[in-house]
């Protein structure tokens, strides 16, 4: 029997002994842990996390755990191999493309419910009790964020709402911060190429573009963050067309114009008037902070939210401009910037409808005026609501100042001449979306290989939109 | 054992053969000797020099890396690449380890990615090798129903590519609410078929009249095993050890799918980029950076990646170096990597 | 082994004479199926036999029969103990092996399934081989890796990179096995590389073959490149977007990127390599070199007629274990050309080509992705099988 035992003891020693582990080691309690997926980075991180502080303060009990997997493309990975084994976050960043493929999963929420939600809700966890007073945000509120922001999340903006048991009123995702595409100049070496203006034309880039070149023949005059993003601008300025709405004819890209206008792009990168982030293996903002005369950029149009790295430091004070167009009319301009997307019982807690009303109070933080205020000023990116442009410290900000009235310097002057780029009332006109759907991530990302491929000259435009065409699934 | 004597046969039969072919020779001995010994010689510089540029490859890549990691990024980047760094920037090393955290984002420091990979690493070697020795034992002394019919269909598994596995068990252990946890790194891993059959038969080969005598001296099963079979095979079990462990250290795939940075391993950890960030408290003052705005803050530093590379990558050669004779052997042995 | 022979021997009965080797080749290959099938039966057939045999009683009570019904009930039990030695191993891999590959069979027949759909219940258009079709056509309109581009890239790295590290591996064996100073500290830092992390080391082998810069201002070229300016050849980007290659098709040979990665799986792969040879070498019998010593053998003799065809048994241990590891190669790739392995894909591997699908939420097609791995593996295996046997047999 002696024997019997030992085996018995070793044996369920060795098996149990994970398992006591696995519940001794310090695991997240579901039920009350909010989990965010984010692509901040690290500074935009800690700014985060005063409103996890805040939200914490404000509802003992409850905990916030907020995971980075890396860019965009990343957290769409991370959350669509979640989904599959159902430990989705509770609230992730998003964009419209990526919404199109969580909405499938049915784990999507419904935020129309809590929106406006005047009732209370009483929680326990551990030996706190706490009433929320009001579940959604005030009339005020809501009357307060900018509307077309604001629209972009109803559920009628999507396809295949109606299969998830969604009505076309149904508001899947909340603009969190919203950004634009800003031209970036070195006015210091636009002056000494004989010009006073940044150029508000792509004739007219390309031409200082040439100037530059000749003054200084290793730099590389314009630098572009995003390769798919330029060709949905054009598509917008040239009326090209990129994709649709209609269910049998998404992808409208593959179309002549768009080959013209690509040829006469890989016509610049022959003469080294161009390089993108994928082509350069990082943000061109790293070369732009260099000057063109040791072999950097004049030019950089990227993101209003990455204002803070295209600081020229002490070689330059960098500007900000509005990214060249077509013509006078023709002066669209990307909208993006994350908005934030609600997902329903992850990692199977049993409190679901609770946790949603708690993450929507999370949510609720992260909207406010004070955090979107301070937010927008670490970043660059617009905030979405009005009533953040009528605080007083916020106003002085965004004429680059601070709150003592002293002029902004450095990285703070940009990011203050970003905020208000991508703010004004003329400019709001010119924003435009491409329409989601799902597969139109897959179109973004096609777009991205297709600028490269025929940039560097491996394909010429008319193969190069064939075969994204053909990845896109061709419908 | 039939295969090996039957090639032994053979080369001794190719040996035989050759023998008399090589039967009409030697004439002016000495003359023969000579020329036979500057031959040699010259054959002994060859096959050295020949070693020596292997061995010089080989090291190579480990040299450039820590030579690089305490450069600094301008050296680097220079168009001809200094072999030895002009100045030694230790502070790349100070910059990556902090490569900081916010206090609440899950994204880890290094020091808990650190504690993560020995946890695992310690945990699931252990485990591990308690599973892989009961079950070893079992299969080569214990008589049970059913016996060689679990033999041949574990050994059958071994057939199959790991990465069948990995999509079924990455919903089964999300489902069973394992992510984001040590265990979730550990479990699936416990099993491996191919050290227990390597210790099976390693076990097999111990005498069966040493478990006779065992018996009749009253020892049980677990007796025998603890007390004759394992210091019989400890080579081999301080081999597996030692492998089990590096391979954990090494893991990469399981972990980036099944949790979150501040539950990932050490080789995902260094997969990340590492930037010029600004340091908000150094010893070199507040909101320090290693170049200013030279590299910006959003480019990836490779001097930096190589600092990262070689806290990884060290810790394998220091264990290297004191256990050589048993991660050598174990290699020889079961010829596997982890 | 011996049963087979057994069972395949009504091969040689068949008269030879009356049909071409054509003919032959299709009796005797159907004889073998037969065959195995006729194993497989017997084996199962005598485990069923063993099962349900009524056992005399001595099997069980080899001490008497005046035992109770309780003791004789422990002593079966006690009998059967091993099963609780198993039973971790055994609960363990019913769950993360066996299961799994069930799944695997299941999934890949359930077409377009996504696992992720409708709360985690999964959906899916009907049955059938939709998966396996979309997936060998690269039609899965998710601008996915293509499967056909990572089984050639998988094929190519592998079938070129493990013959050229056993040949190179072979060679410097030769020349450890026959110096007799400094052989342990060769030794040790050849072996140094097995040590190493590949994604760790994959990074490093990058910085060797990259040009930092912009194309109207390049920093560096990378060591390779400047050391292949000496003679005059002109900088290659080995492993960015500009990376040379050819077009057959739709697809892509990006032959700068495969000659990276081959060096670096040659590197990674020498330790383990020279190390079996070597101790192989070690162990044979010192009477043979002896001898041959005595009859004056020059040392390209020693080596062709003695030492390589001992060492045989371990070169094909090395080329099989070689071929498998490179079918599965992922790490190292992802280490070289980042997760996104090259450009659109174009260095993708079979086993990142399942990675790529589990992060698109296309669970049907990572399924049939895997089994079709799976299966070449073991076509690759039974290929192996055929030749070392082959081998063995005429040697």
């Amino acid at each position: 029997m002696k024997k019997f035992l030992t085996v018995a003891l070793v044996s369920c020693f060795a098996l149990t002994g994970c398992l006591m582990f696995g519940a001794c080691e310090q695991k997240s309690d579901y039920d009350h842990t909010i989990v965010f997926y984010s692509s901040q980075g690290q500074d935009l991180a800690l700014v985060t996390d005063t409103a996890i502080e805040n939200f914490k303060e404000k509802y003992p009990g409850w905990e916030v755990e907020h995971s980075q997997p890396g860019g965009y493309d990343e957290v769409l990975r991370k959350v669509r191999s979640d989904l599959t084994a159902g430990i989705q976050p509770d609230v992730a960043y998003c964009y419209a493309d990526h919404v199109a493929q969580y909405i499938a999963s049915g784990t999507v929420v419904d935020m129309s419910k809590y929106l406006k939600s005047a009732e209370s809700h009483t929680y326990t966890v551990g030996d706190v009790t706490k009433t929320i007073d009001r579940i959604g945000f005030t009339d005020a509120d809501v009357e307060s964020f900018i509307d077309g922001y604001f629209e972009e999340g109803y559920a009628k903006n999507f396809t295949g709402y109606e299969a998830a048991g969604m009505t076309a009123e149904a508001l899947i995702t909340l603009p969190f911060v919203k950004s634009t595409e800003a031209l970036y100049y070195n006015p210091t070496a636009l002056k000494q190429i004989d010009y006073d203006a940044p150029p508000t034309t792509w004739t007219e880039l390309w031409e200082m573009c040439k100037k530059a070149k000749a003054e200084w023949p290793i730099c590389t005059p314009l630098g572009y963050d995003s390769e798919a993003n330029w060709f949905i601008t054009m598509s917008e300025q040239l009326e090209f067309g990129y994709t649709s709405v209609d269910p049998n004819n998404h992808f409208l890209f593959n179309n002549d114009r768009a080959k013209e206008w690509l040829t006469e792009i890989a016509g610049y990168y022959g003469k080294g008037y161009i390089t993108t982030q994928q082509i350069y293996g990082s943000y061109t903002s790293s070369l732009f902070t260099k000057g063109p005369a040791e072999g950097g950029l004049v030019f950089c149009i990227g993101s209003t939210g990455g204002a803070k790295n295209q600081s020229g430091g002490d070689l330059f004070t960098t500007e900000v401009a509005p990214i060249p167009g077509v013509d006078e009319d023709h002066m669209q301009c990307i909208s993006q910037g994350p908005s934030l997307v609600m997902f329903t019982g992850g990692h199977g807690v049993s409190n679901a409808s609770e946790k949603e009303i708690m993450t929507f109070q999370f949510i609720k933080e992260l909207l406010s005026v004070s955090f979107q205020a301070k937010f927008s000023r670490a970043s660059g990116y617009a905030p979405m609501r009005t009533d953040v442009y009528d605080n007083e410290d916020f106003k002085l900000f965004v004429e680059g100042k601070d709150e003592d009235g002293k002029n902004l310097t450095g990285t703070d002057l940009i990011i203050s001449k970003c905020v208000k780029a991508g703010s004004g009332e003329d400019f709001n006109k010119r924003l435009f979306t491409s329409p989601a759907f799902v597969g139109s991530s897959t179109a973004r990302e096609q777009m991205t290989s297709v600028v490269q491929y025929v940039l560097l000259g491996q394909k010429d435009a008319d193969r190069a939109l064939r075969d994204a065409y053909k990845a896109c699934g061709g419908k | 054992m039939p295969k090996l004597f039957k090639k032994k046969n053979a080369s001794e039969a190719v040996v035989g053969k050759w023998d008399l072919s090589a039967g009409d020779e030697g004439f002016d001995a000495e003359k023969a000797q000579k020329r036979e010994k500057i031959r040699h010689v010259i054959k002994d510089i060859l096959v050295y020099i020949f070693l020596t540029v292997c061995a010089v490859l080989a090291f190579l890549p480990f040299y450039w890396m820590i030579m690089s990691s305490v450069k600094t990024e301008m050296e680097f980047r220079e168009s001809v690449p200094t072999f030895f760094p002009h100045t030694f920037q230790w502070k790349n090393y100070w910059m990556v380890f902090h490569q900081a955290t916010s206090a609440t984002s899950s994204s880890a420091s290094f020091g808990q990615i650190l504690i993560n990979t020995l946890v695992v690493g310690i945990l699931s070697t252990l485990l591990g090798l308690v599973v892989i020795v009961i079950t070893a034992y079992a299969l080569a002394r214990m008589e049970f129903k059913g016996k060689n019919i679990l033999f041949a269909l574990m050994l059958a598994t071994m057939m199959i590519p790991g990465e069948l596995f990995t999509i079924s068990n990455y919903i089964t252990v999300a489902k069973a609410q394992m992510n984001n946890s040590y265990t979730v790194l550990i479990l699936p891993f416990l099993v491996s078929v191919y050290y227990i059959y390597l210790l099976r038969n390693n076990f097999m080969q111990i005498p069966n009249s040493l478990y006779q005598a065992a018996k009749v001296d009253g020892l049980s099963d677990m007796g025998y095993l603890i007390k004759v079979m394992i210091p019989l095979t400890a080579p081999t079990l301080i081999s597996i050890t030692l492998l089990r462990f590096i391979g954990t250290w090494n893991s990469y795939i399981w972990p980036r799918l099944v949790n979150t940075q501040s539950w990932q391993m050490i080789t995902n950890w260094v997969t990340g980029g590492f930037v010029d960030r600004i340091q908000p408290t150094s010893p070199w003052g507040d909101n320090w950076t290693l170049y200013g705005s030279q590299y910006g803050s959003s480019q990836p530093l490779d001097t930096l990646k190589m600092a990262a590379v070689c806290m990884v990558s060290l810790p394998l050669l220091v264990l290297f170096i004191f256990c050589r004779k048993y991660i050598m052997r174990g290699v020889s042995k079961s010829g596997t990597k982890g | 082994m011996e049963e087979k022979k057994a069972n395949t021997d009504p091969i040689s009965e068949t008269p030879p004479k009356e049909h071409n080797r054509f003919v032959r080749y299709f009796i005797n290959l159907g004889a073998r199926i037969k065959g195995w099938f006729v194993d497989k039966y017997t084996a199962v057939k005598d485990f069923f036999v063993e099962l349900f045999r009524k056992r005399p009683k001595e099997e069980f009570e080899p001490e008497g029969p005046q035992l109770s019904r309780g003791e004789r009930f422990r002593r079966g039990l006690k009998s059967q103990s091993g099963w609780l030695f198993v039973a971790p191993a055994l609960i363990l891999m019913a769950v993360f092996t066996f299961y799994p590959i069930i799944a695997a069979f299941i999934g890949s027949f359930q077409q377009d399934y996504i696992a992720a759909a409708n709360q985690g219940h999964g959906s899916f258009n009907g049955w059938g081989f939709g998966n396996f079709v979309r997936v060998l056509k690269g039609d899965t309109g998710t601008g996915g890796a293509d499967f056909v581009q990572c089984l050639v890239n998988t094929l190519v790295l592998t079938f070129v990179s493990v013959p050229l590290s056993t040949l190179l591996a072979l060679l410097i064996s030769v020349a450890l096995n026959s110096i007799k100073k400094v052989q342990k500290a060769y030794q040790t830092i050849l072996f140094l590389p097995y040590l190493t992390n590949a994604l760790a080391m994959g990074a490093v082998f990058a910085t060797f073959f990259k040009i930092i810069g912009t194309a109207s201002n390049t920093e560096t070229v990378g060591i390779v490149n400047i050391v292949l300016g000496w003679f005059g050849i002109d900088p290659i980007d080995w492993v960015g977007l500009n990376s040379p290659h050819w077009e057959i098709g739709s697809m892509r040979i990006p032959w700068a990127k495969y000659i990276v990665a081959i060096i670096y799986e040659i590197w990674s792969g020498l330790p383990f390599k020279i190390l079996i040879l070597f101790s192989a070498m070690q162990s044979i019998n010192k009477q043979y070199y002896d001898a041959a010593k005595v009859d004056g053998a020059s040392r390209w003799t020693v080596l062709w007629k003695i030492t390589a065809p001992m060492i045989m048994p371990q070169i094909s241990y090395l080329l099989v274990t070689g071929i498998m590891g490179g079918m599965k190669q992922y790490s190292a790739i992802v280490g070289l050309f980042g997760v996104t392995m090259g450009q659109d894909y174009d260095m993708g591997t079979m086993v990142g080509y399942l990675y790529n699908y589990i992060e698109l939420g296309q669970t049907g097609y990572a399924f049939a992705g895997s089994l079709m791995l799976f299966v070449i593996i073991m076509i690759i295996t039974w290929i192996n099988n055929k030749v070392t046997k082959k081998r063995t047999t005429y040697r």
